[in-house]
């Protein structure tokens, strides 16, 4: 048995579009019914996912991670919380002086320097939680704003106290619709739903 | 593998046609299909049919195309479309053609895969236009869905299999999944198949295998229905949500 060509060239190319009826058809198959909430808020976040206009997509809006190129290796999240969103601006040299737990180092580093709140988007895990879930600094996570639907990707980079949840930096609310003031209080009470997946952290980032 | 052996022969088509396609061949693929760049890959036989295969290349999209009973085809027989779609992937589960073939499909593609593979639990990355990866990109994270195929064929019916909630492509909700399935009939036309998602901005968006698979904006929704409609059928999938949320 062998192949028998391995030579190829172009062919023709023609344009045309030939006109047709229409046909929308709804499918046979699968399941019916009416899409609840919960289906529209993750197809909102679907959609904002994908949208070019969406920081989801889009590093340049000061993720600084960007977006996982590749996702296939994920499973299900290790570790989700769900619960009012927090700034950390650990990392920011700005903030020194307005938000009284600032910290200028950071447990992740960038380029051998801490990550800079302002500039990437990171989320905040203690100990216990890292080590319950098996997640490691620079691991992937998913942050969604509750009320907007609003994703984006962000790392783990900065390890918290003991029970903390729905901390994020600077850029990662920025990122979602969350607003903030320089001492690092939120403007109203917005709640992020986290996803990490552990064991991601070596799978590189991109931007569209 | 080894057991269809003897049931194949596989062999090299005439040094003529390493030159150029038989001129029935060509005219009768240029009519099959309308749109795009053809480009013509090699050809296998298999129990005394032929089969070409070719990659089509339009806009954002690639796919194949297998036709059957060509120049080299000792029946004789008129050509005809065997398959087309974005993928081998609904070829290998209808068992369109021998698997013996589409191993050697692969091989002239450059694709490291073999049908006598047991069926991906996800979609590969690495295929002819990887729409299934591309997608899963997004909504595996989000709503734990995880398309096994690249073929617009079997993301249809993954979907009618699944449950997904059937829309309305015109009424879509934000976050929709779109799929435009591939059309082959034997004589063509063939209309190879697309499958998108509804971002928020009403806009469709999916992967472009220019760009490496990286995501693209195919349009608004009114535009992209009505291009596709004009030579597929549409349909619509919302994905039930998935987050199951475990407060700390």
């Amino acid at each position: 048995m062998r192949s028998v060509l391995s030579w190829s060239f172009v062919l023709l190319l023609i344009v045309s579009i030939s006109g047709c009826d229409d046909s929308i058809s709804s499918p046979s198959g699968g399941a019916s019914g009416t899409p609840t909430q919960n289906d529209l808020t993750q197809g909102q976040q679907i959609g904002n996912a994908v949208s070019g206009d969406q920081s989801f997509y889009n590093a340049s809006g000061g993720s600084g991670f960007g977006f996982p190129k590749d996702t296939s290796q994920f499973g299900g999240a290790s570790f989700t919380s769900d619960s009012f969103a927090r700034i950390d601006t650990d990392g920011d040299p700005s903030e020194q002086g307005y938000d009284t737990t600032w910290n200028a180092q950071t447990s992740g580093q960038f380029d051998g320097q801490p990550v800079n709140s302002a500039d990437h988007a990171y989320v905040v895990m203690s100990q216990g939680q890292m080590a319950a879930s098996g997640a490691q600094i620079g691991d992937w996570a998913l942050v969604t704003n509750n009320e907007t639907g609003q994703s984006m990707w962000a790392r783990v980079e900065d390890v918290g106290p003991p029970g903390g949840t729905g901390e994020i930096s600077e850029a990662c609310a920025t990122g979602v619709g969350i607003q903030f003031q320089r001492n690092s209080n939120t403007v109203g009470n917005p709640s992020v739903t986290v996803q990490v997946y552990s064991g991601t952290k070596s799978i590189s980032g991109g931007s569209n | 593998m080894l057991l269809l052996l003897p049931f194949l022969l596989l062999f090299a088509s005439s040094a003529a046609m390493a030159n150029g396609l038989d001129q029935n061949l060509l005219t009768f693929v240029q009519n099959a299909v309308p749109e795009g760049q053809i480009v013509f890959c090699g050809e296998v036989a298999s129990n005394e049919t032929a089969y070409e295969l070719f990659v089509i290349e339009h806009e954002a999209s690639r796919g194949v195309l297998v036709t059957a009973g060509g120049s080299a085809d000792p029946s004789g027989k008129s050509p005809q479309v065997l398959f087309a779609d974005t993928s081998f992937d609904f070829a290998l589960s209808q068992n369109l053609m021998p698997p013996a073939v589409l191993s050697e499909f692969y091989a002239l593609l450059g694709i490291a895969r073999s049908p006598a593979m047991e069926a991906a639990a996800t979609a590969p990355a690495e295929d002819i236009y990887p729409i299934g990866a591309a997608l899963n990109t997004v909504l595996g994270p989000i709503a734990d869905f995880t398309f096994r195929s690249n073929s617009t064929l079997e993301i249809l019916q993954e979907l009618e299999r699944s449950d997904a909630i059937p829309v309305s492509p015109s009424a879509a909700p934000i976050g929709s999944i779109l799929v435009c399935p591939t059309t082959y009939p034997p004589t063509g036309p063939v209309s190879l198949g697309s499958v998108g998602i509804l971002g928020s901005d009403h806009q469709v968006y999916g992967p472009d295998f220019r760009k490496g698979g990286g995501w693209t904006c195919f349009g608004r929704l009114e535009t992209w229905i009505e291009k596709y409609s004009a030579q597929n059928q549409l349909f619509g999938f919302l994905l039930r949500a998935r987050r199951e949320r475990a407060s700390t």
